[in-house]
């Protein structure tokens, strides 16, 4: 479990994390949104104990700062792309390392890497590796010792969607076995498919939190009706909505459709077809990030 | 203690993990330090000077970590919290490294080449003086390191830093031709580099040997302390 109270840093004059409260249950994903430079990373690495800061933090019951070494056991985290694996050796070697130093069972590499699809890759020197490959055997090291609290910092950052699919079906699958999972990302359809509830930063504070489902409903225009003519449509028909094409627009919107749909049908021509969606996920997030 | 040894062998694997490096050690060790050897026997009768300028040298380059290369490389593409997050602190784990990779290189580079050059002990109290040397190495490369950063990792920290240190060290002169400067080779503060174990190797006492613990204690504890308060620049750096 994490569970984080009041946390702020700075960096000199320029603050990180302001009083950030959050926390997140075993068996629970908690996903950290927010823009560039919004504080994510940096969150992570507080609750990692690489950096310090002030506020009260617990990851497995432990303080990261205070009890680093018995805390870091608990833990599994992963830096997008900034490995812990070291390039001239093969990656069995550095998992092996790894497995020392969390007294992790070593058969574990072999099983994890098998359900990731990269055990053939354990002999391969880590610096020939493609990023695929390296990110899973990333994961391998991070899953070894089976941490009730994983933190990762975008995992999926860069990835093709096979391997992506496959990276999320193993985190799912810890998180059924009890683990807690902080994750940051900017693929909000990943976010969407692992996260129980999301939390927005925004300059180090938090913006907003909630399940995606809140989230929607705060942000407004949860929904759209896309409308398509069988001809071209006339601006007037269309006024200030968002037109698609010649011959459609859409309506974003909240609420009953009934009403909306009812008011739309009479000022449409005959023969329009309409599709009512739910709203892109970034489309309805983005502005939540820098409002 | 699996996870210090686990360390230590890394540090031993890495040595050698690019067969350039072997290649390098032994045909470039054997060549420099056979060439020094046969220009300090011409320059001095002693019979130590010769054997003091092959396993000065040797025990130097064997114990020189590249812990400065490292260090800036992990802080400037971020991957040093990754580091920073296990479970051994920072400082262990480079210690431990360099204590692998500095055994590699004495015990299959330089210890073979000093015998094949003819370099004979007279005792065996060099022994304990190698492994101060490569704790000196870790302590050098890692202040080295921490100044690189310091100074927002320019290159040619690592050249400054062998080059001082094969000068200051008795690697470069041997302890034995040193004149007025034998003592600090022997006994001063970077003496544990090279001139103390080619000292001990030559027949030099046991004192030589407390005094550079000494010395190593500080700089070690120097480093360490360094480190220690670099740590949220390291941890902040990154991507």
């Amino acid at each position: 479990m994490i569970e984080v109270a009041g946390l702020s840093r700075r960096f000199g004059d320029r603050v990180a994390l302001s009083r950030v409260d959050l926390r997140v249950e075993a068996g629970a994903v908690v996903a950290v949104l927010g823009a560039n430079g919004a504080g994510k990373s940096t969150l992570v690495k507080c609750l990692a104990g690489v950096l310090v800061g002030s506020g009260t933090v617990r990851v497995a019951g432990l303080d990261p700062w205070s009890q680093r070494a018995a805390a870091a056991l608990r833990l599994g985290v992963m830096f997008a792309h900034r490995g812990s694996l070291w390039p001239d050796l093969s990656a069995a070697e550095g998992l092996r390392l790894s497995a020392a130093l969390y007294r992790a069972d070593r058969a574990r590499i072999e099983v994890l890497a098998d359900r990731l699809g990269v055990a053939d890759r354990l002999g391969a020197l880590v610096r020939t590796l493609s990023l695929g490959e390296r990110v899973r055997l990333e994961l391998v090291g991070a899953l070894l010792h089976r941490p009730p609290v994983l933190l990762f910092d975008e995992p999926t950052l860069g990835l093709d969607p096979a391997i992506r699919t496959v990276v999320r079906r193993v985190l799912r699958e810890a998180v059924e076995d009890g683990a807690a999972l902080l994750l940051t990302s900017h693929d909000l359809g990943e976010v969407a498919q692992l996260a129980d509830r999301v939390v927005v930063l925004r300059d180090g504070v938090v913006a907003t939190a909630g399940t995606l489902a809140e989230l929607r409903a705060r942000a407004g225009g949860a929904r759209r009706i896309v409308v398509t003519a069988p001809g071209p449509l006339d601006d007037a028909v269309v006024g200030a909505d968002r037109r698609l094409g010649s011959d459609s627009f859409e309506l974003a919107f909240d609420g009953p459709s009934g009403p909306v749909v009812g008011a739309l049908l009479a000022r449409l021509p005959g023969g329009c077809d309409l599709a009512i969606r739910e709203s892109p996920l970034d489309e309805v997030l983005a502005p939540l990030y820098s409002r | 203690m699996n996870a210090w040894f686990s360390l230590f062998r890394h540090g031993a694997l890495t040595r050698f993990a690019r067969g350039s490096e072997w290649f390098g050690a032994l045909a470039a060790g054997g060549l420099i330090s056979a060439i020094t050897a046969s220009v300090w026997h011409a320059a001095s009768p002693d019979p130590r000077v010769a054997t003091q300028a092959v396993l000065g040298w040797l025990v130097a380059a064997s114990v020189a970590g590249r812990t400065d290369e490292w260090l800036a490389t992990r802080w400037t593409d971020g991957g040093l919290a990754a580091d920073l997050a296990r479970p051994v602190s920072l400082g262990v784990q480079l210690l431990l490294r360099d204590l692998g990779r500095a055994a590699t290189g004495l015990a299959t580079v330089s210890l073979p080449l000093a015998l094949v050059l003819g370099a004979r002990p007279d005792g065996v109290l060099f022994l304990p003086a190698l492994l101060l040397a490569a704790v000196c190495g870790h302590a050098f490369g890692l202040l080295s390191g921490i100044a690189t950063i310091g100074l927002g990792a320019p290159a040619g920290t690592t050249w400054v830093r062998s080059s001082l240190l094969a000068l200051l060290s008795g690697a470069a002169v041997p302890p034995a031709a040193g004149g007025p400067f034998e003592g600090f080779f022997v006994y001063g503060p970077f003496g544990a580099l090279a001139g103390a174990p080619a000292a001990l190797f030559t027949g030099a006492g046991l004192g030589v040997l407390g005094v550079q613990f000494a010395w190593v204690l500080l700089w070690l504890a120097t480093a360490h302390a360094a480190l220690s308060g670099l740590r949220d620049r390291l941890g902040a750096t990154g991507p």
